[in-house]
């Protein structure tokens, strides 16, 4: 093999694919149709592409009857579950039971995480600190007096919580 | 047509969790608190007691003054959230914020600043048209007393 084709036959797939600049693409056209190695090599590659290009082809063919056949099938058994459904009798095949599964308990479950969250949103135990169980019935949530102390106490008249903030944060 | 039956599905249970929603969570506007918030100055003065404060003289003779008189009397009406402001004497501002109501009773986050101090912070669950009294600010010859009744 000349040293004109070691250079060129590595790149040759990507000439043949036109993805070089047009000057290197002419002197390569140029070299093939002069060099029989190269255009056997040419050959080659264009026996290879066909062979991909079918293949995938016949796979996409292939994929899009299996789809279509899974679809006839789907769209086949709806009206039959359905009626099944209604009747609350029969049995449903494992493809059917299998779309039901995702179609009702996907749902479900999120609803049971959203009935979850919302509880656990709203649902705080509270720590009291007071608690009269009158009338004026007050819980202390929280206190902050910036440093002074704090009186908390409940009247004896009617259970009335006090708040009583004394003196000043340094006494 | 599986497709429509699919969605239609999707449909059904979005429209549930909505209405779940709504009844689960309280609308967070449009709800209306009423605070009410009395400033009664106590001391032991020779003022005797303000024939004003009847209803809260049992509470108020607890706290071991002898003198009761009514400053000023206030009543906010205020959406869930919204914070209220109120003058106290004394340079003092207090700051009322309904929370929300539940189990019965009105949660109120309450903040007393005296000029740029914070003199008490606190929130309170109160029964609805239960009075709760924050009391110890000293003013003129005594003491203020705020009586805070809260309803929904
Ligand atoms: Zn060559």
């Amino acid at each position: 093999m000349k040293d004109k084709c070691k250079s060129i036959h590595p790149i040759l797939g990507a000439w043949f694919d036109g993805e070089l600049p047009d000057h290197k693409s002419r002197r390569i056209a140029r070299h093939v149709e002069a060099c029989p190695a190269c255009r056997a090599e040419v050959d080659r590659i264009k026996a290879l592409r066909s062979l991909l290009q079918d293949g995938f082809a016949a796979a996409v063919t292939a994929e899009d009857e299996a789809l279509s056949s899974l679809h006839q099938r789907i769209m086949k058994r709806i009206p039959e579950r359905e009626t099944k459904n209604r009747k609350r009798t029969g049995r449903e095949g494992p493809l059917m039971s299998f779309f039901r599964f995702r179609r009702i308990t996907l749902p479900m479950a999120v609803t049971a995480m959203l009935v979850a969250a919302v509880f656990f949103t709203i649902y705080k135990p509270a720590p009291s600190v007071i608690k009269t169980g009158s009338v004026n019935d007050c819980i202390v949530d929280d206190l902050e007096s910036g440093g002074r102390t704090v009186l908390l106490f409940k009247t004896h008249g009617s259970a009335m919580t006090v708040i009583w903030v004394v003196g000043n944060p340094d006494t | 047509m599986s497709r429509k039956v699919k969605l239609h599905g999707w449909i059904f249970w979005g429209v549930g969790l909505m209405l779940l929603w709504g009844a689960a969570v309280p609308p967070a506007h449009g709800e209306m608190f009423h605070i009410e918030v009395q400033v009664i100055l106590a001391s032991n003065s020779d003022e005797g007691f303000d024939p004003r404060l009847l209803a809260l003289k049992k509470d108020l003779l607890a706290l071991n003054y002898i003198s009761f008189q009514l400053l000023g009397n206030k009543g906010l009406a205020m959406e869930r959230g919204k914070t209220g402001r109120l003058e106290v004497p004394g340079g003092r501002v207090m700051e009322v914020t309904p929370e929300r109501f539940e189990k019965g009773k009105v949660i109120l986050h309450v903040k007393i600043n005296e000029g740029d101090a914070s003199l008490l912070t606190t929130r309170l669950r109160i029964r609805d048209h239960g009075t709760v009294m924050l009391g110890g600010p000293p003013y003129r010859h005594g003491f203020l007393v705020l009586a805070v009744t809260a309803n929904r």
